[in-house]
């Protein structure tokens, strides 16, 4: 029958003209059969063909009636339904608000978890066939760079080499632009393409041209840049007039060529791109991130001709069939070349070198930093949303039965005469798909809403400017919201509706309302109960552990004084200082921001603080320390002016501070991590250490956290900033009292005294080391509103129940007082009778709340998934929670009195 | 003759019984719209005339219900016409539809016994 439905609907949508005129047809039949009829009982043919078009009446009457009826029935019979349905909840607008409520949060919570979850571990990049890109990763024992030089990528583009589509990139730097207009700077996105990028990605431009081979020829040569549509949007307002115009980036100026599609954003997830440059313009915009050099190389000179700076991730584009053969022959390209460049090397480097191969790995998704670090995390949320929403079915499954059973007369009379089980059921999921379509919409509301809060909260706060990227919607979100919700009505609603309409008729029509027999419907809710308190504890616990996490992390002795530092954001790279400006810059800049009044002191570092900002050397010699053979001995470097130690308030242990003497890098002042790794049971002052021994430990300085607070400080060394060429991060101020009273004076002092000098922003230091806790932040305070909103519904769900089970047996409660019962013994029966599903809940949940925990261990801090602390607590939580929600009804019980309880019969 | 049929001889047919008397109609084989209005009318003792207003919204309503399935055939009087015919769940739905007019005639006939008596 759905079938034949289906096959008409369809039928009508194609071929509705050919019904059009089937339906004349069977008129113009109509007619002629009454005509023949009259010219056999003997009239004229002009007298039957009147008469039988009298007998007809309006025929355009006719067929219009006819007509509605080919879409009538479906559309009918659901717009009664929802009438009905929607009578049904107005008339019961509490249980409408709870469903809906407790329905639009779960299927909110989910969509919004699963947006974001799309948008980074999932969401195919919006370019031509994504499934065939792969970027070229390196893979060796030791750990290596990831990244290849431009030569390499070169001789790996050669037609030999077996690629077809090949391009380079590097990552995305954050650069000062300015618009030839007088616009004042504005931070953007930029990222250094080679030619191919945009025709291996398959892209088009929304204006212009997009970059190519030929843009990318000689160093330095092609001043051109692509913008993107978004950058056009706000930047030139999408006027066409944007091409032919310049572009200032870190100082050079750019003509603009085109515009890249709507939608591409770039390949970097979390960092979306507003411009694409040629790779040759490395040197002009200053790009000098993501990078590694030898020795032998230098990194101030252009990269491109530089075989030994590593600095470009390669991408290709192959049939995934032929995966295999395009990597061995990359493989062959690759290695053969590694073998010549290295020819001149150490056998050790050379060999570190040669350990090495390619492998591709899929690039559908785009690049990303962000993927792996968040993808664990994501999927327990994901997990724990999906908790409270079946939570949240549970509940509404309960209430449904709840209500059936005051329908069960009104079910029964309209079975009785003859509505079909099927058409009730159809009827009664109507109802359970109204509450969850209702609440979809609610839900989708909330999950836009709080998708882009979450990705701010979780990435966006450490660094200002845009969402950095969109949970937003595409076709994935919407269908996961449909089928969520979908799944949902059903779970909900079958069960209830099924149990609804199967009853002995003549028992259900005797029985009053109240005293229904609700057996099989209790002991189901009892079951609901257990699983609600199942489900919650296990919610419960995870919002548990990550807030324990969270508290620990806060609590973490980091090494340095959060309290009384103001980090001032520079870049100098960006504004095209060069190496022999740098040290009157930082002599000026400490100069003038000491003498602001209340700042004790200031000093310049490479590196701000609780920022992923490391430059690490591998290959380092220690006097006195014999690293075994294959040992990488791997220290992170710093460079500091003297009197930065006391400014950010890390205690020297031994030795003393840099003096202003102290140049290059024959000083050198190390941290406790150093110490106990290569000096271990020595004393560490005077002996030297690098490539070349050439530095000299004058100093001992207390481990800090300079990188994440989950970090532990890893082996450093700091040099003084004097006689290297270092482009600083930071200027770090010590104020006498809270530093924000001083941020807003040094912004105003600095700008005076280097107006060109980009301050990117000025924050304190326990600001920046509070947003770097943003993840687990988002993480606690999501879990914990699951928490509570599980909890919340478990807790409706049992006085629910626990009502319903008082309301049963009110007269039973009125016979036993009456017969002499105190209200203790009928509140203690009453308690006991929840307490069976309540400890079955708990015991299943802690079980699979421990096994789920192990999932979450990586991403907690200082505590194990099955901290004993946490379990008591969840416990203690869940049964206060549930003794609230039970005592209730209960108390009420006992209250009865024993003659109205025997009237009610 | 239609026409000249006197109006006050007609019954109006009761809300929701056309569909009963099309589906019996038909359970004795294929039929046309004209035939099935016709075979009523005969049925009644000329006392039911089902409008050709009603008759085809029903046909096609039924069709859509999937009761009756239709096809164009040549008719004994050489006139190409939509034929309709009882499909299985036309023949259940024609059960029910019994069962439940049997119901209602009791029912009436119930409540109208005492005015009988009296």
């Amino acid at each position: 029958m759905a079938f034949l439905r289906l096959k008409f609907l369809l039928r009508r949508a194609v071929r509705r003209r050919q019904l059009e005129r089937e339906l004349d047809e069977e008129i113009r039949a109509h007619l002629a059969f009454d005509t023949q009829e009259g010219l056999e009982r003997g009239e004229t043919p002009r007298t039957a063909e009147q008469n039988a078009r009298r007998a007809l009446g309006n025929e355009l009457m006719i067929k219009e009636v006819t007509r509605e009826m080919w879409g009538w029935i479906a559309l009918e019979r659901i717009r009664r339904d929802l009438t009905y349905a929607l009578r049904q909840l107005r008339r019961s607008p509490g249980f409408a608000a709870v469903a809906v409520l407790s329905l639009s949060l779960g299927i909110g919570a989910n969509t919004a978890i699963f947006s974001i979850l799309n948008a980074l571990l999932l969401k195919s990049l919006p370019v031509a066939e994504p499934d065939e890109l792969f970027v070229l990763r390196e893979q060796s024992r030791a750990p290596v760079s990831q990244r290849f030089s431009y030569p390499m990528f070169q001789r790996l583009r050669d037609p030999k080499s077996g690629a077809k589509e090949i391009a380079a990139m590097s990552h995305v730097a954050r650069a000062q632009t300015t618009l030839e207009t007088g616009s004042r700077a504005e931070v953007a996105p930029v990222q250094l393409v080679s030619g191919e990028f945009f025709s291996l990605l398959g892209l088009s431009p929304a204006l212009g041209r997009l970059l190519t081979p030929s843009d990318n020829q000689t160093i330095g040569g092609s001043a051109v840049a692509v913008i993107g549509h978004g950058f056009w949007q706000r930047a030139f307002a999408g006027s066409s007039d944007a091409i032919g115009r310049t572009i200032r980036i870190n100082g050079s100026p750019f003509t603009i060529v085109g515009v890249a599609p709507e939608g591409f954003r770039g390949v970097w997830i979390e960092s979306p791109t507003d411009i694409w440059i040629p790779l040759m313009m490395q040197a002009n915009v200053h790009y000098a991130q993501n990078f590694s050099s030898d020795q032998s190389a230098d990194p101030e000179k252009p990269w491109v001709p530089q075989e030994l700076v590593t600095w470009l991730d390669v991408i290709v584009r192959v049939n995934p069939a032929s995966v295999g053969p395009v990597r061995n022959a990359l493989n062959g390209a690759f290695l053969h070349s590694l073998e010549s460049v290295t020819g001149n090397l150490g056998k050790e480097t050379r060999r570190y070198y040669l350990e090495r191969s390619l492998v591709l790995e899929s690039f559908a998704r785009g690049a990303s930093n962000a993927r792996q670090r968040f993808a664990s995390p994501l999927i327990a949320m994901m997990a724990m949303v999906a908790l409270v929403l079946l939570i949240a079915c549970a509940n509404t499954a309960n209430l449904l039965m709840a209500r059936a059973e005051g329908r069960r007369r009104e079910i029964a009379v309209r079975l009785s005469i003859g509505a079909s089980r099927g058409r009730l059921i159809q009827q009664l999921l109507t109802e359970s798909f109204l509450l969850v379509g209702i609440a979809a919409g609610l839900g989708l509301l909330l999950a836009q809403w709080a998708g882009d809060r979450l990705v701010r909260m979780a990435f966006g706060a450490a660094v200002p400017g845009p969402v950095p990227f969109l949970a937003g919607v595409d076709r994935h979100v919407p269908m996961f919201a449909a089928a969520t919700s979908i799944a949902t009505g059903l779970l909900f609603g079958l069960a209830p509706a099924f149990r609804a309409t199967k009853m002995e008729l003549g028992a259900a029509m005797k029985t009053a309302n109240r005293s229904a027999p609700g057996r099989f419907h209790f002991s189901a809710a009892k079951f609901l109960v257990a699983a609600q308190v199942a489900l919650s504890l296990v919610v419960v616990f995870g919002a548990a552990l990550f807030a324990r996490s969270l508290r620990n992390l806060a609590k973490v002795e980091l090494g340095f004084d959060r309290q009384h530092v103001l980090t001032v954001w520079i870049n100098p790279r960006s504004a095209g200082y060069n190496a022999t400006q740098l040290p009157g810059l930082y002599r000026r800049l400490v100069e003038r921001t000491e003498a602001i009044p209340g700042v004790r002191s200031a000093a310049v570092s490479m590196c701000g603080l609780a920022v992923e900002c490391r430059d690490n050397t591998d290959g380092i010699r220690i006097t006195g320390y014999q690293a075994a053979p294959r040992e990488q001995v791997l220290i992170q470097e710093g460079s500091v002016d003297p009197g930065y130690f006391s400014t950010v308030g890390m205690r020297l242990l031994n030795g003393r501070d840099f003096r202003s003497a102290d140049s290059g890098n024959g000083s050198a002042i190390v941290n406790q991590a150093m110490v106990r790794r290569y000096f271990a049971n020595r004393s560490p002052l005077g002996q030297r250490f690098g490539l070349h021994l050439e530095s000299e430990i004058v100093g001992v300085i207390q481990d800090a956290r300079v990188n994440r607070v989950r970090e532990e400080a890893v082996p450093m060394a700091y040099y003084p900033l004097k006689g290297n060429v270092v482009y600083a991060g930071s200027l770090e101020v010590r104020s006498v009292g809270d530093p924000n009273a001083i941020a807003a004076d040094v912004r105003k002092a600095l700008h005076q005294l280097a107006p060109d000098l980009p301050i990117e922003r000025i924050t304190p230091l326990a600001l920046q080391v509070d947003r770097s806790l943003n993840p687990d932040r988002m993480g606690s305070i999501v879990t914990t509103a699951f928490g509570i909103l599980a909890l919340g519904l478990a807790c409706f769900g049992l006085y629910g129940v626990m009502s319903y089970a008082v309301s049963r047996r009110t007269s039973e409660i009125g016979v036993r007082m009456a017969l002499g019962a105190r209200p203790k013994n009928v509140l203690w029966s009453i308690l006991r009778e929840a307490l069976a599903p309540i400890a079955c809940g708990l015991a299943v949940g802690l079980f699979v709340a421990i096994l789920a925990a192990r999932s979450i261990a990586s991403v907690l801090y200082g505590l194990q998934p099955n901290d004993p602390a946490t379990i008591a607590a969840t416990i203690i939580i869940l049964i206060s929670v549930a003794v609230i929600a039970v005592l209730w009804p209960a108390w009420r019980a006992s209250r009865v009195s024993p003659l109205a309880a025997l009237r009610h019969e | 003759m239609a026409a000249k049929e006197p109006y006050k001889n007609r019954i109006e047919l009761l809300q929701g019984t056309l569909d009963m008397l099309i589906l019996t109609t038909l359970q004795w084989g294929p039929q046309h719209g004209h035939g099935i209005g016709q075979a009523i009318r005969a049925g009644s003792g000329e006392l039911l005339h089902v409008e050709t207003g009603s008759l085809y919204p029903a046909l096609h309503r039924l069709e859509r219900q999937g009761w009756l399935a239709s096809e164009w055939k040549v008719s004994d009087k050489n006139q190409k016409a939509k034929y309709y015919r009882l499909t299985s769940a036309g023949k259940k739905q024609l059960l029910a539809e019994e069962s439940k007019w049997k119901r209602l005639v009791q029912a009436i006939a119930g409540v109208m016994k005492p005015a009988e008596r009296a």
